[in-house]
This record gives C-alpha cells, structure tokens and sequence, in this order.
C-alpha cells in the first residue's frame, strides 16, 4: 500500500511539474520533454506490466483531464499505457546492461511521441497537420531521450528503496539469486490453492517482494534482486551498478561488504554454476544464500502429498495447523540410505563439532550439512532443480515435481512456497542428528507416495504438472529413445522433444479460453519459453 | 511481476476504457460522463497546479529579476550580507516588473474601461494545443467565453472555467478565430492561429477580404463578438508583418505578430465586463517617434518598454498613415 501510495504520488508530481514547469518552456525545436511519458516507461521497466499498465493509465487520464487539456478525453490514456505495456515488456534489458535498457527506455519513448502524434492527428486532424508533427517530433524524441536516463535512474532508486525487485525470474535467463523469488503464476494452482491462493500469491508478486524481509541488510536476495545485471555489472570492479552491489552503494568499505559485494555479483552475473541445476558436494562458498528465514526445526523431508501442508520440501515452515498434528515421523529410506548411513556413522564426530561451532542464532541451513549426517565435501548432495539451489531456481515456480537427494540441509531448498507442485525427497540422512530430534520432522504420506517412487522415479510426476495431457503412453515410449546417460535428467526436458512449439495455454481455463486469438495459437507461450534453451534451465 | 493472462487482461481492459473515452468525448463533448470527470479531475489538478506554481513562480521571477536586474551584486566576498539584501532586491524588482505589467493593463483597460480581473498563468497544456490555465475562476467572475488579454493586446478566450481556476485558448491556436478589422481603414476580417509547430508558430494568419489594404506595419484591433462573447471590441491583436497577396484570390492573407507575448505569458487580464462604447482604435500603442534627429534619444528613453519585449510599433512601419491613431489617441504618458 505504502507502495502504490508513493508511486501514486510520484506520478501525480511528475503531471503537474510537466503541466506547471515544462511545457512553459521553450526549448529547441518548440518541443518539450514529456516527463510523464518518460516516468511510465521507467515505472513500467522497473514494476512489470500490471504497473506500468497502471502507472499509465493513470498519468493519461490525469493529462487528458488536468484544467489546460482541451483534447479529447482518454487521448493519452490510450496511448501511456500502451507504452506502459510496452516498456514491461523491454525490462529484461535493465538487466544486462546499461547501454541495453536506455536504449529500450528512448526506444519506447519515441513511440510514445509517434503514437501521441498519430492519435492527434487522427483525432484533431484539421488543427495538427503531418508538418507540425513532424516538425515537433524530433526535438521532443530527443529531449527525451536526452532525459530519460535521469528518469530511469530515480524510478530504480525508488525501487530499490521501497525494495522492490525486478524479478529476475520473469523475462529473463539471468540466474537466479537463491531461488526465493519464484513466481507463482505460471504453476497454475490446481484443486486446493484454488483462485484465491493464486490471487494472493501472485498480487504478493506483484509488490513483489519480501516484506519486510531482508531489507535493510547490505546487500540482502531482494536487494540483490532488485537490482539486476547490468546494476550491477559484469565484474564486480567495474560494476556501475545502482543499488545493492556497486556505485550508488558505495565502494566497499570493510573486508566483509568486499566479500559481500564479490557474492553478490558473483551471484547476479552467472559466475555462479548456472548451468548447474544441481551441483555434487557443497555449494560453493560464495553462494550460500542468506538469512535461510526457516526454522532447522522443519526438516520435514518426504513430503508427497500434493496439496498437503506447505509443499516446500525440506525446510518449509510448517503451517500451524499442521504443527502440532502427530504424524509418523517416518521418512522413507530408499537404497542410498544404508551408505550414507554408514558414513554419516563415520562422520558422526565431526557433524557434532560442526554444529557445537556454530552458534544457534546463526542461521540453521548452513550447518545443517553437518545436522544430516551427510557431512563435508564427501558426500554427494543432488538437487533436481529444487528452487533452493542458486542457479536453480529458474526450475521454481513450476510445478515440476522436486526430487531432492537428501535435501535436508540444501539452503533454501523449500523457499519456493506457495507451489502445490508436490515434492519428493529421498531422506537419505542419519536419522540420529539433530534435525529430526529438534520439531517435527519428516512428514510423510506414505500411501499417496509410494505409487509415484515405486519404479523409476519419475513416472509419477507426470500426474502434477500442469502440462499432463494424459498421453503418458507417447511419453514413455519415447523416452527410450533418448540416450542412456540422459536417463536421469530426460524426466525434466520433455518439452523439445515431445511437445511442438506450439501454444499450451490451456483452453479450460482463463479469461480469454472464448476467444480464439488469444490464445496465441503457434507462438510461443509462456511455457514453452521457460523450456528453450535461451533459458538453460530444466525445461 | 511476470506478463500473465491476468495483466493482459488489466491492459485489455484499459485500453477499452480509454478508448470508450475517446468515443464518449469525440461523439459528443459535453456529455455528461466528460463534464463530470473533467470537473472533478479539473478541481483537483487545479488546485494542485495552483499549489505547485505558487511554490515555482516566485523561484522563477527571482531567477528572470536576478538576471536581468542586479549586475552588482556579485561581490563575492560579501556574498553571505549580501544574500538577503539581493532577495529584498529582486522581490522589490519582481513587484516592480509585476507592477509596470499591472498597471500597463489597468492603463489598457482604463482606456478601452474595460473591466478586468488580473490572474498568473499557472499551467500550459500538453500536445499540440495551445491553452493556459489561470488562477482565477467563477468565484472571480469569470466565465466561459471571455476576453483574455495581456498589457499589450490579445490572449485568447476563456473556454472553460473552474470554481478557482479557468483555461485560455490563446490566439495562436489552430483552433482560435479572432474577428479583427484594420487600424486605419477598418476593413474587417479575420486571424486564425496557426497551431503549436508550425512554421510561424508565433505568427497569426490574417485573412481580410478586401486585400488592398494589406500594408506591413497594418495594425489591428478586435471586433466585437455577439454580446461582446467571446470578444470585446477593440482589444489591439497585433501588426501585419508580411502580407502574402495572390493575385486574384477572394482574401488577402497576412501574417501578424500578435502584441502580447504569447510564449512568456506571466499576468494576464480577463475582461469581466466590456465597455459601453466601443473604443476604436483608441487603445493602440501611441504612435511611433518620428525619424527625426532625436531617434536615438527617444529610443533610449523607450527602454522601459523594450525591456519587456513589447511588440512596438517599430521603425519600418513608422511611415504609415494612422489616421485614427492621431484624431483619437491622445498621448498619454507610457511611464509609470
């Protein structure tokens, strides 16, 4: 709310000191800047399209209808949030470089001085003529693009102080920054999240961010986040950044915000393993993600139900409801157990060194690698594109199943909350450490887990995902054609190979499931995209 | 946030709404659901700009005063005694360039009586139009379709007027139809404004049927409107500065510069209520020196004038008859 108040009342600044100050002015060329025009297109690269939709349809009323407007009402209404729409679409530039997103910001904003024009002279056609047009055109274009990096520097600013994120997740291969911004829009919630669940999910999305959460930390997820790439730069040395990591935060002042800066930029410009959808041993010790904000307590592994609880796997706070119910404390030992259970045996004294050194207020997941049993660099940690694991989280927020090979400990592995997507984690832990003797731990369903599990693992996912057409037969049989070595992963990249590129927006539902051209028959939908390679992720 | 069905929707939706806007005001402007929101909205912002140009307009008028008055008081080393004295200064200044404008306009108005309620420009409108806001309304009596005028001549009209606020289409407007009639002969027609970005955008176009008394230097006045709406009569317009004859056209055309300084409007008058009489021609600007030995002094003692950019009669046009100028403009004294 405070949010949308402060937008509201930026915008309402930027039409009366447009009204007031610049169209008094008489610059080159008789043109004028168009300050609002530039502030909807900064609002919609910063907010996404809701917002810049928003942002400039409210800007347009409130010129068309502020006392000098003499044109036809919804004239600028029309046309800001068009270009609202627009500029959403270009933000993912504002993450790869500077150059890249000033050049989509003049480029919108010179499509916003043509369509104004074309508008005027379609509508007002006696009194604007194709030469006043084109004689005003060029100065105002340029004066706009001469000041639209001013308006785009303080519409990120003011982002990144409200603590917004861009969302990196959305438009856009750049690695993700501990996996906890998985929107939650695509995984279209069946059954028990139902329109509410997505409706308050996703306008949580929509102001984005973690409430709250992180935001004054130096250099927090959100922060990081909210800046992008090209805030950031590619090197952290040369990093012209705004925000988190690089000039408007100042140079680096003690060893530890060096460090945190060399993470953070590590993290936001693909140096960490982001091919890695998984990574063997431990992570990397630049990447850990920060303040895993989940209780140690929770490590209910094998979570099989759908729908059943907070499907976040492994450290996913439980809901009240759920806390207090006495369940099995079972998890379910598959074959790999009985060796890490040996190990874990072996490794037994230096967990409980591990967790001794660390203090309890320090955040659990990082020591939870000792808590598991499953210690050091010796033993192999997997994660199938579980949201948790940097890099990995472009798999979240869609309901593909999560497999995760003792997961207990991998950081951040349940911040993809809010997905019904179910999640099946093989505990592979020693069941005598601390995790499982601290809450309520691993919580099992076992009658609806064992049909999934039972054979080669990943038939049964086929049953969650919102891509399940039921021809389960076709899938199956092509699959063996594909190589020996690619069996593992083959369950995550079906979209190539079995599916054409051809639009999956699903005709039962939806607002537009009447309407034959919105579906957008052949192009390329929003699941599709999340599959191309551009992507590099699961599928 | 991400591009999802439930966006597109939101844009579909306000595309719709802005064009049934659109349709709602080309169909017929001033139905109900456009007065309605252009009021209230108009309330709103108006109070808004009001607001905001009371905070600006003083920064500005210091910043016009600061540069064109005080050359001496750069002494760098007093600069921390000097800063409020300079702000006396140019406050005095500013009330005096306010006052010369105030008072230039009640000169005018004594002289034509007319009535007139001064008020500040306080917004410019956005696009091709040509119209200002300024901060006076209804509550100071006035009302749509009213003279606008400055020190020197024709503004424009009133086209919509608010409680606090009211919105000028000013004469260079491509919309704007001014009735004129010629200074000497009073041959009658008519100056349209030529919209914002057009090649003279500062110019009139002038039209008069009877094109043979098309002179550069050609002064004009207003005609009186029905029931003196919108405009009054004999309001200055402006000066003929090239006359575009074709031969055998039906109207000579002519391109004016109009008097009043369009693109620096500050303080504006309304005429609230016109005058019994018409006055002629007898508020015209006096007549210019004549070439004589003493031009270079007189021009020297018009500097008052030329400051404020008045569009004086000027040397070229010195030679022209003005027959009306001289049986009925009596001299009066210009400074104050």
């Amino acid at each position: 709310m405070t949010r949308k108040l402060i937008a509201a009342g930026a915008l309402t600044a930027v039409v009366l000191v447009q009204l007031t100050i610049v169209n008094g002015l008489s610059l080159l060329g008789g043109g004028t800047p168009d300050l609002v025009l530039l502030c909807v297109i900064a609002f919609g690269m910063t907010g996404g399209p809701a917002v810049g939709v928003i942002a400039g349809f409210y800007a347009g009323l409130a010129l068309d209808l502020a006392p000098p407007a003499s044109h036809l009402v919804g004239q600028y209404a029309l046309v800001l949030c068009l270009v609202g729409y627009g500029a959403s679409k270009v933000r993912f530039t504002l993450r790869h470089s500077a150059f890249l997103a000033l050049a989509a910001a003049a480029a919108m904003a010179a499509l916003g001085e043509i369509m104004a024009a074309v508008l005027a002279l379609m509508l007002d056609s006696p009194d604007v003529s194709w030469a006043m047009a084109a004689r005003l055109l060029p100065p105002s274009v340029l004066l706009d693009i001469v000041l639209s990096p001013v308006t785009l520097f303080v519409s990120v600013r003011l982002a990144v102080a409200l603590g917004m994120t861009l969302a990196p997740l959305d438009d856009s291969p750049v690695p993700e920054t501990g996996g906890s911004a998985a929107p939650a829009t695509v995984a279209a919630p069946a059954g028990a999240a139902g329109m509410g669940g997505v409706s308050v999910v996703s306008g949580a999305r929509i102001r984005g961010m973690p409430r709250g959460r992180r935001r004054g930390a130096p250099g927090g997820d959100s922060l990081a986040a909210a800046t992008g790439r090209w805030l950031v730069g590619d090197v952290a040395e040369a990093a012209p950044a705004i925000g988190a990591v690089g000039w408007l935060a100042g140079p680096a002042k003690s060893r530890r915000a060096r460090r945190e800066q060399a993470r953070l930029t590590a993290t936001l410009t693909g140096a960490s393993p982001r091919k890695g959808v998984f990574w063997v041993g431990r992570h990397p010790p630049g990447l850990v993600p920060r303040a895993p904000t989940t209780p140690p307590s929770t490590s209910g592994l094998a979570r099989l139900r759908p729908g059943s609880g907070v499907p976040g796997s492994a450290v996913a706070i439980p809901r009240p409801s759920q806390a207090g119910l006495a369940r099995p404390r079972r998890a379910i030992h598959l074959g790999l157990a009985d060796e890490q259970r040996k190990r874990a045996r072996r490794a037994n004294g230096r967990a409980r060194t591990t967790r001794l050194a660390a203090p309890a207020s320090d955040g659990g997941a990082r020591h939870r690698v000792a808590v598991n049993g499953v210690v050091g660099p010796d033993l192999p940690r997997i994660a199938f594109g579980t949201g948790g694991l940097p890099g990995a989280g472009r798999a979240a927020g869609r309901p593909v199943p999560r497999i995760a090979f003792g997961t207990g400990g991998l950081p951040g592995a349940g911040r993809a909350a809010g997905r019904p997507a179910p999640r099946i984690a093989f505990r592979s832990a020693s069941l005598g450490s601390a995790a499982r003797a601290t809450s309520d731990g691993a919580r099992t369903a076992p009658g609806s887990s064992a049909p999934g599990l039972r054979g080669s693992g990943y038939r049964g996912m086929y049953r969650f995902g919102p891509d399940y057409r039921g021809d389960r037969t076709a899938r199956v049989r092509r699959r063996r054609r594909q190589p020996r070595f690619a069996r593992g992963m083959s369950g995550y990249q079906p979209s190539r190979s079995r599916q054409p590129k051809t639009a999956r927006m699903r005709a039962g539902h939806g607002a537009f499931r009447r309407v034959p051209w919105m579906r957008r028959a052949g192009d390329r939908s929003a699941v599709w995209r999340i599959g191309s390679t551009r992507m590099s992720g699961l599928r | 946030m991400r591009d999802t069905r439930r966006t597109r929707l939101l844009l579909a939706i306000t595309l719709v709404a802005a064009l049934a806007l659109i349709a709602i005001d080309y169909q017929n402007g001033s139905s109900s659901v456009i007065t309605t929101l252009r009021k209230t909205v108009g309330a709103v912002f108006g109070g808004a700009e009001r607001a905001v140009s009371s905070l600006t307009k003083p920064v500005g008028r210091f910043l016009d005063a600061g540069a064109s008055g005080t050359g001496s008081a750069s002494q760098a080393a007093m600069k921390q005694q000097l800063i409020r004295l300079r702000a006396e200064l140019s406050a005095a200044t500013l009330d005096r360039a306010q006052y010369r404008q105030l008072s230039r306009l009640l000169q005018l108005s004594g002289r034509g009586s007319y009535r007139v309620v001064a008020a500040s420009v306080i917004a410019f409108a956005q696009g091709y139009r040509q119209t200002v806001t300024l901060d006076a309304g209804r509550a100071d009596g006035i009302r749509p379709q009213q003279t606008v005028v400055d020190g020197n001549g024709l503004v424009g009209q009133v086209v919509s007027a608010s409680s606090k606020t009211c919105t000028v289409l000013l004469a260079t407007d491509a919309r704007s139809v001014v009735g004129v009639r010629l200074a000497p002969g009073g041959q009658i027609g008519w100056v349209t404004g030529q919209g914002r970005g057009s090649a003279g955008a500062a110019l009139l176009k002038l039209q008069v049927l009877d094109s043979a008394a098309l002179k550069v230097g050609t002064q004009l006045v207003t005609v009186a409107s029905v029931r003196n709406r919108p405009f009054v009569p004999g309001v200055p317009v402006g000066k003929v500065v090239s006359v575009r004859g074709k031969a055998g056209a039906l109207t000579g055309q002519a391109l004016v510069r109009p008097f009043a300084q369009l693109t620096g409007l500050d303080v504006v008058g309304i005429v609230v209520s016109p005058p019994r009489r018409d006055p002629r021609f007898s508020v015209l600007p006096p007549p210019p020196p004549k070439p004589s030995p003493s031009s270079v002094g007189s021009g020297g003692s018009r500097s008052g004038r030329g400051q404020t950019g008045t569009p004086s009669p000027s040397a070229s046009a010195s030679v022209l008859p003005r027959p009306g100028q001289a049986a009925v403009g009596p001299p009066q004294p210009r400074h104050t």
